[in-house]
């Protein structure tokens, strides 16, 4: 099976669709992804790579699309909801997994050089 | 700058070139919601950072979001189809077709009333181009002037002849500067002897220059000398042809007046269109072999043309010309009280503009050309309404067809591209056919024109490129209203089977309707003014008795053989039984004598001469023309002085001397051909000429010599009978000639035939504009009921019987043709009484005309629009109101 290939700032988009998808089905698009990065993390992130970000995430099949919930506030125009596929959440799981994996083989000393 | 501050709007806008942008040049498969996520964010921006920073991050993230050269990876399960793929057009042309199939009567009606209007167009453009191309094929055609004589004279100068003095020609050509060429021209009138027969062509005295300043072809003969040497002559191919058949005639002979012998030294193409009409051109210098005096300047009789050199000034030689009459023939002048001068006219204007008249050629009008080409472009835009009031009122049943091509995904410019080629093709195909129709009745044309247009004017490439450009233009001017309409229905409504209302674009039809009815009227309302005048003028009292005059022509006899006979012939003629009286005479009624010759009356001074027309009569001149006599006597055959020196005037002469009829009897009276004239009695005054002119002053005097007609007053009994005794004894008098005869009363009427023609002209072009007009009317009419179909069905459920919905159906119909008789009636009024000026003896418009010709446009309207109203009305309600 191929191997999950995320990047960083990918990774984070994911998890953040996957936080913002839990709270219901149409809570996930550009714009509250975009706020939700910048408050959790603390960056200032331009709207543009975070959209470039979910339409590469959605063409590798980590996210699926719909259309809906068009607003007086954005002209009338739709928006783009976002959902975790099953690929997505098997990417999340893994790279989860793989991180776990490097922590259990970390020795103790070395967590205590790092102060914890 | 302003501090940021928070706007008080919800919405507060972005940078609209941001915006823009992003539209244009983002990704097309996201731009909805990437748009709509960027204002949402732009407002959250706004009310947290202030709209400066907003500003600043949307326009950057617009920066990092254009996708200049994506392209849609989306592929619709539905794909567009291309519309202009041979499929579609095929389709284009099978519904266009099928459209035409399903509503004949329309498809003909749109057809028909365009191919009318082009017909009419393209004849009278026929006609225009026709006239205008007279004297237009000459090369040097710019530098080609006439020289008129103009006379200035109390305050004001008038043309006083489009010909100038004898030596006038020779003076310019020894000395004005600038001048190329002189070519006098002279008009005479030979007789050509062939055969046993004489022959009359046009002749004209033409200089040696002739045949070099003006572009005619020779195809035989040497252009330099040809007119050079007297009693040479220059034949065109045709009369070539006339006299020498397919032999060479270069060095032939030719027999003129019985005496003269001239040889052919030049041989013409037939010359193209011009205002200078000739058969024969004879060299000058014979005119003057022949004992003709060139030195005098007070016989205008001779036509003098100019070649200016290619640098020289026209003003600066017109006023060197000017002055050369008052410079060498001063004291004849100012003696008849004259101040003369010479003006240039341009070649290219003297066949349209000037009041010259050509030579052997009656003049062209401007003005009838401008007349004539409004009433063409008229025609034309009549047509042209009319296809697209039809058009219109049809898209009714295009509506559905326009719904689904919008489903599937045709845009509004597609459809009007569509719309607008099936127009074209219609109006090609109307092109088609007027083209035809025209090819059709161009020989009708020419016999009501009286003009021989050459068929090859019709299959020039230029006149075929330029009437298809026409064509096209018209097809797509009167296609682009229905087509814009068309295109703009909603497919929603229309695939709902909602009837489309057209209410937005009444005024345009009425507006239209109106336009075609004023036009109508204006040419009916012409057509009764002309057609009353010529009834009037036909029907007028001239003075004389015009009925049962025979009248032989004397041209073709040997004429010494017949003068010098006179008396016996006269004698024979009258002993023919039926015959009351027989004159000779040099003009009839209806003809013209002698113009502008000066009289001397008694008792006046020499520089006060009158111009007065003289016609040499014979003593029963008076008898046969049935005359009144108002003072004094006619000639008597007894008395021997009557012939020497007895003069009878009208009553207009006796006026211009200022004599009482009564005392003019037995004054003296001197004019060239009369030197001790007596007044032996007065005329009441008759229409020597038609009604277009007032009656002039004139004055008789016998003289056999100018005999040109030979008039029989004939009796009660059968004319073709004394016609067949005439015409015999004429044979056995003069065997091998041509017994040339007319009726008096026929050839008088000629004289209207102008007038006759124009009644003719407008009457046709009438009623083409009425039946046009009547076709969109039609249209509009069936528009309308369908329109009210629901409206009608109520009214008739509730009680309104057939005769309400009818007149309910028509009053907004009659209501437009009032206001075009509202419109019409002073356009018309002023465009008949600007036309009946150029009568002296005219009707008045009454007002009846007027309301003839409105109630005439009622009738028709009202029956153009009755077949549909009762249609509408007689429908059973239920029908119409069943699917609501």
């Amino acid at each position: 099976m191929k191997r999950a290939f995320l990047g960083e700032f990918e990774e984070i988009v994911l998890l953040t669709v996957a936080v913002l998808s839990g709270g219901g089905d149409e809570a996930a698009y550009g714009v509250t992804v975009t706020q939700e990065i910048e408050q959790k993390t603390g960056r200032a992130v331009g709207f543009s790579t975070v959209h470039t970000t979910l339409q590469r995430l959605e063409e590798k099949g980590y996210l699926s699309s719909q259309m809906g919930g068009a607003t007086a506030e954005r002209g009338g125009r739709r928006k783009r909801f976002f959902a975790l596929t099953a690929t997505g959440r098997k990417a999340l799981v893994e790279v989860q997994q793989v991180r776990a994996q490097l922590w259990e083989a970390l020795p103790p000393q070395a967590l205590q050089l790092m102060g914890y | 700058m302003k501090p940021t501050n928070v706007p008080q709007n919800a919405n507060p806008i972005p940078p609209r070139w941001a915006t823009y942008l992003l539209t244009r040049l983002g990704h097309p498969d996201t731009r909805e919601e990437v748009e709509g996520d960027l204002l949402e964010l732009y407002s959250h921006w706004v009310h947290t950072l202030g709209t400066r920073r907003a500003n600043w991050r949307y326009v950057l993230a617009v920066v990092g979001l254009l996708r200049p050269l994506a392209k849609s990876k989306h592929v619709p399960e539905y794909p567009s189809p291309f519309l202009l793929s041979p499929d579609m057009l095929r389709n284009y042309f099978k519904i266009a077709w099928r459209n035409l199939l399903k509503n004949k009567l329309y498809s003909l009606t749109t057809v028909l009333g365009l191919t009318i209007g082009l017909i009419a167009c393209g004849l009278i453009a026929l006609y225009i181009y026709d006239e205008w191309r007279v004297d237009r094929f000459h090369a040097n055609a710019d530098r080609i002037y006439r020289v008129v004589t103009i006379n200035r004279s109390k305050g004001q100068s008038e043309m006083a002849a489009p010909t100038t003095g004898r030596p006038l020609a020779q003076v310019i050509q020894r000395e004005v500067p600038g001048v190329e060429a002189v070519v006098p021209i002279r008009m005479t009138k030979f007789s050509v002897k062939h055969g046993n027969q004489y022959f009359f062509d046009n002749q004209l005295y033409a200089g040696e220059a002739f045949l070099k300043a003006f572009s005619y072809r020779l195809v035989a003969g040497d252009a330099r000398t040809a007119l050079r040497d007297p009693y040479s002559l220059v034949l065109t191919q045709s009369t070539a042809h006339k006299y020498f058949g397919d032999s060479p005639a270069l060095g032939k002979t030719l027999q003129l007046a019985d005496t003269l012998t001239f040889t052919v030294t030049g041989v013409l193409a037939d010359p193209p269109p011009s205002h200078i009409n000739f058969d024969v051109l004879l060299s000058l210098p014979t005119f003057a072999a022949l004992g003709g005096k060139m030195d005098q300047w007070f016989t205008w009789d001779q036509y003098c043309y100019i070649l200016l050199d290619k640098s020289a000034d026209p003003t600066t030689v017109e006023r060197t010309i000017a002055a050369l009459p008052m410079k060498y023939n001063s004291s004849e002048y100012k003696s008849s009280g004259m101040y003369v001068e010479q003006v240039l006219e341009p070649l290219p204007k003297i066949y349209l503009h000037s009041t010259g008249g050509g030579i052997n050629r009656p003049a062209g009008s401007a003005k009838q050309l401008y007349v004539l080409g409004a009433i063409g472009l008229f025609l034309l835009l009549l047509a042209g309404v009319n296809f697209i009031n039809l058009t219109t009122a049809h898209q009714g049943e295009r509506a559905k067809e326009v719904g689904v091509r919008k489903a599937i995904g045709a845009g509004t410019s597609l459809l009007i591209a569509q719309f607008i080629g099936e127009s074209l093709l219609l109006a090609l195909l109307a092109g088609v056919l007027a083209w035809g129709g025209v090819a059709l009745s161009l020989p009708f044309f020419d016999r009501l024109t009286d003009k021989v247009i050459p068929f090859t004017l019709l299959i020039q490439p230029g006149a075929l490129l330029a009437s298809l450009l026409l064509v096209l233009l018209i097809g797509a001017l009167a296609g682009w209203y229905p087509a814009l309409i068309l295109a703009r229905f909603r497919p929603v409504d229309t695939l709902k089977g909602q009837v489309v209302k057209g209410t937005k674009g009444a005024w345009v039809r009425q507006g239209l309707v109106v336009f075609q009815f004023t036009v109508s009227l204006v040419l009916i309302i012409s057509t009764l003014v002309a057609s009353r005048q010529l009834h009037f003028m036909q029907g007028q009292a001239l003075g004389f008795d015009k009925d049962r005059v025979l009248v032989v022509e004397l041209k073709k006899l040997p004429w010494r053989q017949f003068i010098d006979n006179y008396a016996t012939i006269k004698a024979q003629l009258i002993a023919i039984p039926n015959v009351q009286a027989v004159t000779g005479v040099t003009a009839l009624p209806g003809r013209a004598g002698w113009n502008g010759q000066m009289v001397y009356p008694e008792g006046r001074p020499k520089e006060q001469a009158l111009s007065l027309e003289v016609i040499p009569v014979d003593h029963d001149y008076v008898q046969v023309l049935g005359l009144t006599m108002r003072a004094g006597r006619s000639y008597d055959a007894q008395l021997a002085e009557d012939v020497q020196n007895g003069v009878l005037l009208n009553e207009a002469a006796c006026k211009a001397f200022g004599w009482q009829p009564t005392e003019a009897v037995g004054k003296k009276i001197q004019t060239s051909g009369m030197n001790d004239g007596r007044v032996l009695g007065v005329i009441a005054d008759f229409h020597q000429h038609g009604l277009q002119q007032a009656i002039t002053p004139m004055l008789t005097f016998i003289a056999p010599y100018a005999y040109r007609y030979v008039a029989l007053r004939l009796g009660p009994q059968d004319l073709s009978t004394s016609v067949g005794q005439v015409g015999q004894f004429w044979k056995e008098r003069f065997p091998g000639y041509d017994f040339d005869y007319f009726f008096l009363d026929q050839d008088f009427n000629k004289q209207y035939e102008a007038e006759q023609r124009i009644a003719t002209l407008f009457r046709g072009f009438a009623g083409l504009a009425i039946a046009i007009a009547c076709m969109g009317l039609f249209a509009l009419s069936t528009y309308t009921a369908q329109q009210r179909t629901k409206e009608i069905g109520v009214r008739k459920a509730l009680g309104a019987s057939v005769a309400n919905i009818v007149s309910l159906l028509s009053k907004d119909f009659l209501k437009l043709v009032l206001v075009a008789i509202v419109i019409a009636s002073p356009l018309a009024w002023y465009a008949m009484h600007r036309w009946l000026q150029d009568f002296a003896y005219k009707i008045e418009i009454r007002w009846w005309v007027f309301a003839l010709a409105g109630g005439l446009a009622i009738t028709i309207a009202l029956l153009t629009v009755s077949y549909q109203s009762i249609r509408a009305a007689l429908m059973n309600p239920v029908k119409s109101l069943r699917s609501e």
